[in-house]
């Protein structure tokens, strides 16, 4: 057999084991162990079902050069600007409030339990107060399960973010 | 195909004369572009299912060591 094809089994092999490893671990179990293979299986299968272009090709619009210089891109870019801004989360805070920057980072209280399923939530909600933004323009895409999150902002661009983070502070 | 087979198909053909080698001519070069097309087909899917695996590892390592206590 060609080594391509040892590959191709050992990444099918690989595949099969994290599938049959995510149905053993969602069977209740008041185990931690148990409940962080599940929260690891649960996260690299997001990861490999994610919908992404072959090569990414398709950088954010504040990526792209000016479209006004001579280089244009070639890429066309998206009709409305995203960001995405990187959120450090303190959960079993006493309120829901952002607190600062740390290095580009925004940091957040919740007031929601860690591991609750509802901190996602609140991070959305204040947001979405603190930007004056509507609901589906806040969307959470990384670390769902953790306390640094990626959230793509939708319609403002870095600049905008920030003079509106720091109009809050 | 093999190399013992591409070895065997030459040296039935050292034995022939002009127009009696043409089938063989034919299954070499089909044989041939059957391959490569097989190989880069393999070699893409490999790489695709290769690259998320790790991406995928990758991130589930990176996300679960930043887990919320």
């Amino acid at each position: 057999m060609l080594l391509l094809e040892w590959v191709l089994l050992a990444e099918l092999l690989i595949l099969a084991l994290a599938g049959l490893l995510y149905l053993v671990s969602t069977k209740p179990d008041e185990d931690q162990d148990g409940e962080k293979l599940y929260r690891i299986l649960r996260i690299f299968w997001r990861t490999i079902l994610e919908k992404k272009s072959f090569f990414d090709l398709q950088p954010a619009v504040s990526e792209l050069p000016d479209s006004s210089s001579a280089m244009r891109p070639i890429i066309k870019p998206k009709k409305e600007s995203t960001f995405v801004l990187p959120v450090l989360v303190v959960p079993e805070s006493s309120c829901d409030q952002v607190v600062g920057f740390e290095e580009d980072t925004v940091k957040m209280l919740v007031s929601t339990p860690a591991g609750s399923g509802q901190t996602n939530k609140a991070v959305i909600q204040l947001l979405v107060e603190v930007l004056q933004l509507q609901p589906h323009q806040v969307q959470l895409i990384r670390g769902h399960y953790g306390v640094r999150k990626h959230v793509q902002i939708t319609g403002l661009n870095k600049e905008g973010v920030t003079k509106k983070l720091a109009a809050f502070l | 195909m093999t190399g013992d087979e591409i070895s065997q198909i030459v040296d039935t053909m050292k034995k022939l004369q002009g127009p009696e080698r043409t089938p063989f001519i034919m299954l070499l070069v089909t044989r041939m572009i059957r391959d490569i097309a097989y190989y880069l087909i393999l070699a893409a899917v490999v790489w695709a299912l290769g690259r998320r695996i790790v991406m995928a590892i990758l991130a589930s390592w990176k996300e679960s060591h930043n887990a919320a206590p």
